[in-house]
């Protein structure tokens, strides 16, 4: 038996050790990238005129954010970017998400209209502000954030979507720092993902991020995690043109490609993801050129769950969408034509990111049973624990060096509390990630995700790049 | 290894672990040192910066207030000598970027000055540096401090081995304006090559005729991305000048174009091109078979104060497309203001029952 389990011990240890490596190489290219960004450089310098950039519609799905909503608004209405709308889809709220708004901006009514191009639940009414005609307020009845998304995107005007949280802050540049892959390349670039940062105990004044702090447990520990995530990996996935995810707390979209491949899919928990993996399904063989885009400098503040039932819900919701997700697009997986998303990216998702969590909780059981019938292997144990924990240690420190190179936003003190925090990570934090997401791995397993088998294939479109008006310049 | 078990499998594996272990700490420790450097380095320069900001300050706010410009910039002069070579180009940075509210003849004295004291060769001898981002950073530089001497530099860094750095220097040429740089930039913007599209497109827009030049090429190039660019770039040009020869091109790609990408480009950029007499293409265009190339037509013929456009416009109104029929109706609301296209705008207005016409007047009127 003792021998089954150092075999087996030593599986988990070299997946993960595979896992590792596969993961440092990204964050190396990611490094390198940042090195040598231009530094410091400011995006406004190169910015066209007005009549000769596309135009931006924000769009904010609201369920119940009667706290937040106003400021949100405000703040977005803060930016000076022009053209600029900002959509506040109010997704049958039952609290005063609406009259707040209603009172804050003096909304008028205007007829609804037909011809939406995409389904979504019924429309109740379109209002615009009096104080100006940058925000629109559509109401529908309740159909999830994918379902207001897509209303949203029938009642935007603008070429380009930004899609955004109701509880999260875009920084007041973040527009125009995402707005620069397009600029370059116009009629290849179809999004770009922006980064997301925990905002938690940061000080905020008037709808902006002034000092940004760094809480500690599962603040600090999402904070590493974020920054790994984005940073650490994202930099790289964009310049192999293999990015699978563009954040649904902050993403620029052309709208009429998003449109076109069927918008979000209300009936899958993870519609960002899944709406990122279909544009590079659906677009790539006609469209061979298009790329979807990463702006590490494009900042939006987000609030993470402060307690740990919020973020295990958080987590089984993630585990779920990404399993959906890498089911819908399997075909991709190893495919040529879809370039580093089905090369790369697609292999390292299914293979790493969505299994992952059961090599780990079975690496621990392994670990465990190894020392009670064993206990004279703890060498061999505690050696590649070692490993394992140092190669994680490697990739938070590269990430927190690509972060340095980048932003130098945490003070001296901040950075050595994230420091400490990341060493006690694979104690506890680590463990509870991986028994939530093997939750929600069962949970999908076995059926008790509701909607689960009835994703609608037919639904999903096939954006020609004929159909896509190009971008104004 | 000592203390693991003889007789257990895959002991031979524990010796390389072991030297795995402590490489992995090495690397880590190296890390942690590199981290703590990089954010001392960030540390100095930001200092360096708030100095020099600070003995910039007063000569830049008399420069800015006007004056005696020469004898201001002069003032410039002891201050820049008193910095070390390294600082030179920065302070220079900070002088121009602080003047970017002056006129154009203080900011030619200013850089005379600059370039008098050593901070544009600095600039030019950083193209050369070894890190990419700091050719990036030089040559985005020179854009704002260099001579007519930076432009060969530029014009070489054209080749870089970096995209990143090829597209600063790019930027910077556009910057400095000089026609030098069309010809080389033209054969990057037409073989797609070395340059985004966007990048070539900035720049040639501000070369004036040798960039227009490059335009009308690319409207026969065999790329798409080229030609739905050209279309732009004729449209850009032509608010200054050459505006019939840019409505015949721009018609002509309407009307032969088999790619809608570029008959929707070619629409959409005709609304630089105000006039009050719409292009018969333009007009055309809104039966076009794309929505795309639809949309575009309905919201490029709001240019032209023309009651053929009034006439297209109207029926478009209740186009299957929602966005081509929102757009139809406040094109045909922006002609209702107009001298020719004015009265029959307001009678197609009047007459329609569409919700796109109630929709844009009803916002039309919170405007008002």
């Amino acid at each position: 038996m003792t021998d089954a389990l150092v075999i087996a011990s030593f599986v988990v240890f070299a997946y993960f050790a595979l896992f590792n490596l596969f993961t440092l190489g990204l964050l190396a290219i990611s490094f390198g990238e940042s090195t040598w960004l231009v530094r410091g450089r400011q995006p406004q310098r190169g910015l066209r005129p007005p009549g000769h950039r596309p135009g931006i519609s924000v769009v904010v799905p609201a369920y119940n954010e009667q706290e937040v909503v106003v400021a949100t608004v405000s703040a977005l209405l803060r930016h000076d970017y022009a053209p600029l709308e900002v959509v506040v889809v109010d997704d049958g709220s039952t609290d005063a998400t609406f009259a707040r708004l209603d009172h804050a901006f003096d909304l008028v009514q205007l007829p609804v209209g037909s011809g939406f191009p995409l389904p979504t639940a019924a429309l109740r009414s379109l209002h615009v502000s009096r104080r100006g005609r940058r925000l629109r307020v559509v109401r529908k009845e309740n159909g999830g954030r994918a379902d207001a998304l897509n209303a949203g995107l029938g009642i935007a005007r603008h070429e380009l979507v930004a899609i955004t949280d109701a509880d999260s802050v875009l920084h007041p540049d973040a527009l125009i720092r995402a707005l620069r892959p397009f600029e370059e390349h116009p009629d290849e670039c179809v999004a770009v993902g922006g980064t997301i940062r925990v905002a938690n105990r940061s000080r905020f004044s008037r709808g902006r991020v002034e000092v940004p702090r760094i809480g500690g447990g599962i603040e600090a520990m999402q904070t590493l995690e974020y920054v790994r995530g984005f940073l650490g990996t994202r930099i790289a996935w964009s310049r192999l043109n293999g990015l699978l995810i563009v954040s649904g707390a902050f993403g620029l979209f052309r709208r009429e490609a998003l449109i076109g491949i069927g918008g979000f899919l209300p009936s899958t928990m993870g519609e960002d993801m899944e709406a990122t993996m279909r544009l590079h399904h659906r677009l790539r063989s006609r469209w061979p050129g298009a790329r979807i885009a990463y702006a590490a400098d494009a900042i939006c503040w987000t609030q993470a769950p402060n307690r740990l039932s919020a973020l295990r819900g958080q987590r089984v919701r993630w585990q779920v969408g990404l399993l959906e997700s890498v089911r819908l697009h399997a075909a991709m997986l190893g495919r040529r034509r879809y370039g580093a998303s089905g090369l790369l990216s697609m292999p390292y998702l299914a293979l790493f990111e969505a299994i992952s969590p059961i090599f780990e909780l079975g690496g621990y059981a392994i670990a465990i049973v190894l020392l009670i019938v064993e206990p004279s292997a703890w060498p061999w144990v505690a050696a590649m624990l070692l490993v394992t924990v140092l190669f994680g240690q490697l990739q938070t420190m590269l990430a927190l060096l690509v972060q340095e190179n980048e932003f130098h936003g945490y003070s001296r003190r901040d950075l050595t509390r994230l420091l400490g925090w990341s060493l006690l990570e694979c104690l506890w934090y680590h463990p509870l990630l991986a028994l939530w997401r093997t939750s929600g791995t069962v949970r999908l397993l076995i059926g008790r995700r509701p909607g689960w088998g009835k994703i609608p294939r037919e639904a999903l479109g096939d954006a020609p790049p004929e159909a896509v008006t190009p971008l104004t310049r | 290894v000592a203390g693991v078990p003889p007789d257990l499998p895959l002991r031979d594996l524990f010796e390389p672990l072991v030297w795995v272990v402590a490489g992995l700490a090495a690397v880590n420790l190296a890390l942690f040192v590199a981290l703590v450097v990089a954010r001392e380095q960030w540390v100095v320069h930001r200092r360096l910066r708030e100095r020099i900001g600070t003995r910039l300050a007063p000569v830049i706010e008399r420069l800015l207030q006007g004056g005696d410009t020469q004898r201001a910039a002069e003032e410039l002069r002891p201050v820049i000598a008193g910095l070390g070579p390294q600082a030179r180009p920065v302070a220079a940075w900070l002088v121009l970027d602080g003047l970017r509210e002056a006129d154009a003849g203080t900011r030619d004295v200013v850089r005379q000055v600059l370039a008098e004291s050593g901070a544009v060769e600095l600039a030019e001898r950083a193209t050369r540096r070894w890190m990419p981002w700091r050719r990036a950073l030089a040559c985005e530089l020179l854009g704002t401090i260099g001579t007519e001497g930076s432009v060969d530099v530029l014009v070489w860094r054209l080749r870089d081995r970096r995209a990143e750095v090829r597209s600063a220097a790019a930027r910077a040429l556009g910057m400095l304006g000089h026609p030098v740089a069309a010809s080389p930039l033209t054969e990057l913007f037409l073989r797609q090559e070395g340059v985004p599209t966007g990048v070539a497109y900035d720049v040639l827009s501000r070369l004036g005729e040798a960039g227009a030049d490059a335009f009308r090429q690319g409207l026969e190039s065999p790329r798409v991305s080229v030609r739905v660019t050209s279309c732009f770039g004729i449209a850009a040009h032509a608010e200054t000048v050459a505006r019939g020869q840019a409505v015949a091109l721009l018609e002509q790609r309407l009307r032969t174009e088999e790619d809608p990408r570029v008959r929707a480009g070619a629409a959409s950029a005709m609304r630089s091109l105000r006039g009050d007499a719409a292009p018969g293409a333009l007009l055309e265009a809104v039966h076009d078979p794309v929505p795309a190339v639809r949309r575009s037509a309905a919201k490029a013929l709001a240019a032209f104060d023309d009651p053929a456009a009034v006439a297209a416009l109207g029926p478009l109104t209740s186009d299957e497309d929602r966005e081509t029929a929102l757009r139809a109706a406040e094109s045909l609301l922006a002609l209702s203001d107009g001298k020719r296209g004015g009265e029959p705008a307001r009678r197609t207005l009047l007459g329609s029952d569409a919700w796109t016409v109630e929709s844009a007047r009803a916002t039309a009127r919170l405007t008002a």
